[in-house]
């Protein structure tokens, strides 16, 4: 069985894109394996010119490959300002200077600062995330994608557990980002992803099914028979 | 500002103790070596969440580096400390990085086996270390050319004292650096750390290095000032003691280590005077307590109180 | 010593170290609970045969399954009382509480037994040594390897054709899956506890003769349980069982052909299988 089968697709640069698919479809595992988390058994990956096939999650990073997590995966025991300042220190370069206090970094702290104010997290910022409730943790996990200054961000899910009048709002604050930086995003919910992408993928059993702009996904009917006729469960 | 005031207490305190207890300074000086001991230990299991039951392989390094120079004719303590912190150091290295990808239980069981098999090692090696009988012939020539290591212990213990200190400044710049911050992510989700950008395995090994050299330069201490060097100083016991007096004082706080140690061996003290036994029984039970009602040590059962945040 | 004896006495340890080790793996591999006072129930096994031996009278056959059912019942009240509340708690925690119980143990064993090595008087047709195939070989060590064999057989069956033990291996290889499935696994944890403790009772007994016991037995011994079970790889049985082979031959053979090497030889083996397989000969990732 092959979770990711004979996958091909190409994201330029600032593009929108949404993926799309029943669960159980390959999206996560396509996802963790552009981030780093898991290996191919062939194919290879190039982002802006670079084979990253082979190199570790933490470098991809360096190259502004970014990923959050449907699963809240955050630092609990550090504040919300802690992990998005460190997320900031690795990015400048910064994670190994081992004796100098990083309370002297001021300019990356204050970056943090308007990094969680944009994803209006400004009030928590210095409590244990492992306190905050859940939604709040989404758009933590969204920071700390931002933090990155990534070239690609790949968002897994990020509205997975939150009240919709908030992902709409996450979704305003994605779609500001800057041109140059392309979002594939994996979702569920059938409305943010036609507001919000430019393209869609639809994935089943591991290949892709489809591609298209929404307009013409949405009047595939294969496609909704198959997946948008599938259970309306979000 | 509670945790300078700490800090400035944790390095004032032995000052204290030397003039309340002029008899004692061996013994404060073997505390001040343990406390740094805890405190190289604290950064592996209570920064970068790294459990490790085999330190003392590093603490003895050091000790057997310090007492071998020693006995082949080079006295002078403050290289040989210097030394014997880089030798520890360098071991730090292989270990760390044998260890990095490990789970935790094959952590624990890595670093127990290696510190086992170094204890065997010196065991063996009856005619290098002394084996069994422990390395003896040492002579550390007077510190800074001047002072002289003296039998009451009064320059032992100022010795002790300033290693303390600046392994607990050193220790304390390391946990406030963005080094530290980002072992305590490593701690706190490895995976995640990673999609950040940091490069996990090569961080535990920098941190397995620090608190090796720490470490080790505690054990050299302590031989310095001893003149002798112990086989128990790689065993296993002195593995799990740190690991209990870290726990005692608080995993995660720098000044841990000295309350840890302080309390431990001040008990120690004491009850093995009673008997032995007596203090084996009721230091378990303590620790089965310690379990069940202060999983994060005595200071964290005081902050938890004081209503104060971790860390 | 003939090569035969040699061989015997390492299998013979191995054994032992078996017995022990095999409700430690199971523990482990169900619950990720690394139990470092396994060792003290092997103690109490020991202590309990001595005891009735010495001071009771009762003859040694007799001792064996009664080190077993005491060692077990230690390990169930335990259980129940105090180890199952600490399932969820950290690695550390568990360190801490285990070698509590650890230093209580060896301080109760000194309190009530005296610190020195328990003797300990095989009846007479036990002791010695028999004719086996051309060879001379201790008839205590085959008659350990042979009650060895017979339980881990019984172990095997009961694994593989009960209905407990499909629970139990179906709750190791996936404990959420299990309870999803309506096994009740804390019972199985509770069970499988105190069958283990009261295994390692029995290995106890046995010990005495081979290994000697004294209040250091549980320390002195630990590392080679925790070896045995972590090179072996945590919830299976024929991990373990490898893995005591390797320990028993291994240290068995230095003993005799190069005794000044210690059991420097075994630690650096271990080190190494532990680097190369770091879940273990038979284990899986957790």
């Amino acid at each position: 069985m092959r979770a990711v089968d004979d996958v091909s697709i190409t994201i330029p640069e600032g593009a929108r894109y949404a993926l799309i698919g029943p669960n159980g479809a390959g999206k996560t595992t396509l996802v963790s394996m552009l981030s780093g988390a898991l290996s191919s058994t062939s194919g290879d990956i190039t982002f802006a010119g670079e084979d990253l096939t082979r190199v570790p999650m933490h470098i991809r990073v360096r190259h502004g490959l970014a990923r959050t997590y449907q699963i809240t995966s955050l630092f609990p025991r550090l504040t919300a300002r802690e992990q998005v300042a460190l997320a900031i220190f690795e990015r400048d370069g910064m994670g190994w200077k081992w004796l100098s206090p990083r309370s002297r970094l001021t300019s990356q702290y204050e970056e943090a600062s308007c990094l969680l104010d944009l994803v209006k997290l400004g009030a928590d910022a210095d409590l244990p995330v492992g306190g905050l409730p859940y939604g709040k943790q989404r758009l933590l996990e969204i920071a700390l994608g931002l933090a990155a200054r990534p070239r690609l961000l790949l968002l897994d899910e990020p509205a997975a557990g939150i009240p919709s009048t908030l992902s709409a709002e996450l979704f305003e604050v994605i779609d500001a980002l800057p041109a140059s930086t392309a979002i594939l995003f994996i979702e569920h919910d059938m409305d943010l992803v036609f507001r919000f992408a430019q393209k869609i993928i639809v994935l089943m059993n591991g290949q892709v099914f489809m591609e298209g702009t929404p307009s013409e996904i949405a009047g595939n009917a294969s496609v909704r028979q198959i997946y948008l006729g599938e259970g309306d469960h979000d | 500002m509670t945790r300078r005031l700490a800090a400035g207490a944790c390095i004032l305190a032995p000052l204290c103790y030397a003039l309340a207890l002029p008899d004692y300074l061996v013994f404060g000086s073997q505390i001040l070596v343990m406390a740094l001991l805890a405190i190289s230990l604290d950064l592996l299991v209570g920064y970068a969440g790294v459990a490790t039951l085999g330190h003392a392989a590093f603490f003895g390094a050091g000790a057997y580096v310090a007492g071998l120079l020693s006995v082949h004719g080079w006295g002078e303590p403050l290289t040989g400390v210097l030394i014997a912190a880089c030798v520890a150091g360098v071991l730090g290295i292989p270990i760390g990085l044998l260890t990095a990808r490990s789970g935790t239980l094959a952590r624990l069981m890595i670093t127990l086996g290696i510190a086992v098999l170094l204890y065997e090692t010196a065991n063996r090696a009856a005619g290098v270390t002394g084996g069994a009988d422990g390395l003896q012939g040492m002579e550390i020539w007077p510190l800074l050319g001047v002072f002289d290591f003296d039998l009451a212990g009064k320059i032992g213990f100022a010795y002790a004292w300033c290693a303390f200190v600046l392994g607990f400044i050193l220790a304390r710049f390391v946990v406030k650096s963005p080094f530290g911050l980002s072992l305590e992510a490593i701690r706190d989700n490895p995976l995640r750390a990673a999609g950040i950008g940091i490069p996990v395995k090569a961080r535990l090994t920098a941190a397995f290095v620090i608190s090796a050299a720490i470490a080790g330069a505690a054990g050299a201490v302590l031989a310095q000032i001893t003149q002798v060097v112990a086989l128990n100083v790689l065993s296993v016991q002195l593995s799990a003691d740190v690991l209990v007096i870290l726990i005692f004082g608080g995993i995660g706080r720098i000044y841990g280590g000295l309350i840890g140690a302080t309390l431990y061996m001040g008990a120690h003290h004491w009850m093995s005077d009673l008997s032995p036994v007596y203090w084996q029984f009721w230091l378990g039970l303590v620790l089965i307590a310690c379990a069940f009602l202060a999983p994060s040590g005595i200071m964290g059962l005081m902050a938890r109180r004081a209503g104060g945040r971790d860390t | 010593m003939q090569f035969v004896g040699v061989l015997l006495d390492g299998i013979a340890y191995a054994s032992l170290l078996f017995i022990i080790s095999a409700g430690l793996s199971i523990t482990m591999g169900l619950m990720q609970f690394a139990n470092l006072a396994h060792g003290a129930f092997a103690m109490v096994g020991g202590y309990a045969c001595v005891y009735c031996m010495n001071a009771l009278g009762v003859p040694y056959l007799a001792t064996l399954p009664l080190a077993f059912l005491i060692a077990g019942a230690f390990g169930l009240v335990l259980e129940l009382a105090l180890y199952r509340r600490l399932y969820e708690a950290s690695h550390l925690t568990q360190v801490l509480f285990t070698v509590g119980v650890l230093n209580v143990s060896t301080a109760s064993a000194v309190f009530l037994f005296g610190a020195g090595s328990q003797p300990i008087h095989l009846p007479s047709y036990l002791q010695g040594q028999i004719s086996f195939f051309g060879a001379t070989i201790s008839t205590f060590r085959l008659f350990t390897v042979v009650l060895v064999v017979a339980m881990a057989m019984l172990l095997a069956s009961i694994v593989r054709f009960t209905r407990f033990g499909a629970q139990l291996r179906c709750a190791v290889d996936n404990r959420r899956a299990a309870i999803g499935m309506g096994i009740n696994v804390d019972r199985l944890m509770t069970i499988a506890f105190t069958f283990g403790s009261a295994l390692a009772g029995l290995g106890g007994a046995l010990g005495v003769q081979l290994l000697g016991l004294d209040p250091s037995f549980a320390f002195k011994y630990l590392v080679y349980f925790l070896l045995v079970v972590v090179v072996g790889g945590s919830g299976s049985f024929v991990g373990p069982l490898l893995a005591a082979l390797i320990v028993g031959m291994l240290d068995t053979a230095s003993r005799y052909y190069a005794p000044e090497t210690g059991s420097f030889t075994l630690y650096l083996l271990m080190v190494a299988l532990l680097v190369m397989f770091p879940n273990g000969l038979y284990g899986r990732a957790r």
